[in-house]
């Protein structure tokens, strides 16, 4: 009987720690050598990821808790030849630098830099939020002096195809909006 | 200037709209997002500017059109040819990586826009919503998917934006696995 409501208080604790405010509300906190470390939210492939331990900026780099991140994007940490931390992902392995392992609250943490790319990944940081895309395959978008694809759109009203092509000579603004 | 409806439903649900702003300009419809897509736009309103010679100068992503500044900057540049300071700081261009998800996502989206023109709303929405479950910041899908299961939200008088915030966040908290 006592377990049984030991073990809910337990779980409502729980739920209460990682109910909404968990992931935005974690405050800029200060680690033994006083450099300030700021909770980051993390968006995985665009979604939100609760994580119990949460990603952080560390002297503007963006650091996540190394075996819990590792998990999420199907990684695995171990440690060889006598403590080295190496982070693999199938057939490759990546050491990590002893000196940019950091630890905080008994998690280790180290920065995406030093091994993202080599697990395909990639990742932008804006307003506190740390994204991560996974399985990198390609690229869409132009960078500026490139000249927009030739696609013919149909004009909303007499339906006659027009091309960005058809406006050059003059400087142009395509406009991209919807009833939605 | 030429405005460019990002509506999969079609012409007709984006007419109205063109015709309440009045507009002078051209307006086309960009049912499959191939524009959209091929500048790595994946919400709305963007734009982008092009020279006389068709290349982009900047992406218009993070500034909206109506403000005062960027009409001005705007102004300054069609006038002298010459980039605004101001714009100098803004992104670059739209050039980013895509993973196989988004990849996929795009090719459920195109799915249902043709299961749309079939009135098969109910499979279309079902391939919606697996691409936006793969690419959930690609508003272009997700508010698609919104627009065709709650049309009461979007095509009944004005447009209900606190609907779409608290549709937001009821998928947030789905995703986080709370509900």
């Amino acid at each position: 009987m006592i377990y049984t409501i030991v073990r809910w208080a337990l779980l409502i604790l729980l739920e209460a720690v990682f109910s909404d405010g968990f992931l935005s509300g974690i405050a800029a906190a200060e680690n033994p050598e006083g450099r300030n470390m700021q909770g980051l939210e993390l968006r995985l492939d665009g979604r939100p990821v609760a994580m119990e331990t949460a990603v952080r900026l560390v002297d503007e780099e963006a650091c996540v808790p190394l075996k819990a991140f590792c998990r999420l994007v199907g990684a695995k940490v171990e440690e060889v030849n006598g403590g080295q931390l190496t982070v693999c992902k199938g057939d490759l392995c990546v050491p990590i630098q002893a000196e940019e392992v950091k630890t905080f609250e008994g998690v280790i943490y180290a920065p995406l830099d030093g091994f993202g790319e080599a697990l395909g990944l990639s990742w932008g940081l804006a307003e506190n939020v740390l994204k991560v895309r996974s399985s990198v395959e390609g690229q869409i978008g132009l960078s500026i002096g490139q000249l927009p694809p030739e696609v013919a759109l149909p004009d909303l009203y007499t339906g006659e195809r027009v091309s960005p092509a058809a406006y050059r000579g003059k400087k142009a603004i395509f406009y991209m909006w919807a009833s939605w | 200037m030429v405005v460019i409806a990002q509506d999969a439903q079609g012409a007709e649900v984006a007419r109205p709209w063109v015709e309440k702003a009045g507009g002078s300009y051209r307006a086309l419809l960009d049912q499959r997002s191939e524009l959209g897509k091929a500048c790595g736009l994946k919400y709305v309103p963007v734009g982008i500017l092009v020279d006389e010679e068709g290349r982009l100068v900047r992406p218009i992503t993070s500034v909206n059109i109506g403000d005062g500044d960027f009409r001005r900057e705007l102004v300054e540049w069609v006038e002298s040819g010459a980039i605004p300071r101001a714009w100098m700081e803004m992104e670059g261009g739209t050039l980013q990586p895509q993973s196989a998800a988004e990849k996929e996502a795009d090719a459920r989206f195109q799915l249902a826009i043709a299961l749309l023109e079939q009135d098969r709303d109910e499979e279309a929405l079902a391939e919606l919503k697996k691409a936006t479950q793969l690419d959930p910041e690609n508003w272009l899908i997700r508010k698609q998917m919104w627009a065709v299961e709650n049309p009461e939200a979007f095509y009944e008088g004005d447009v209900d934006y606190g609907w779409q915030k608290r549709q937001m966040e009821r998928e947030e908290r789905e995703w986080l696995g709370k509900e």
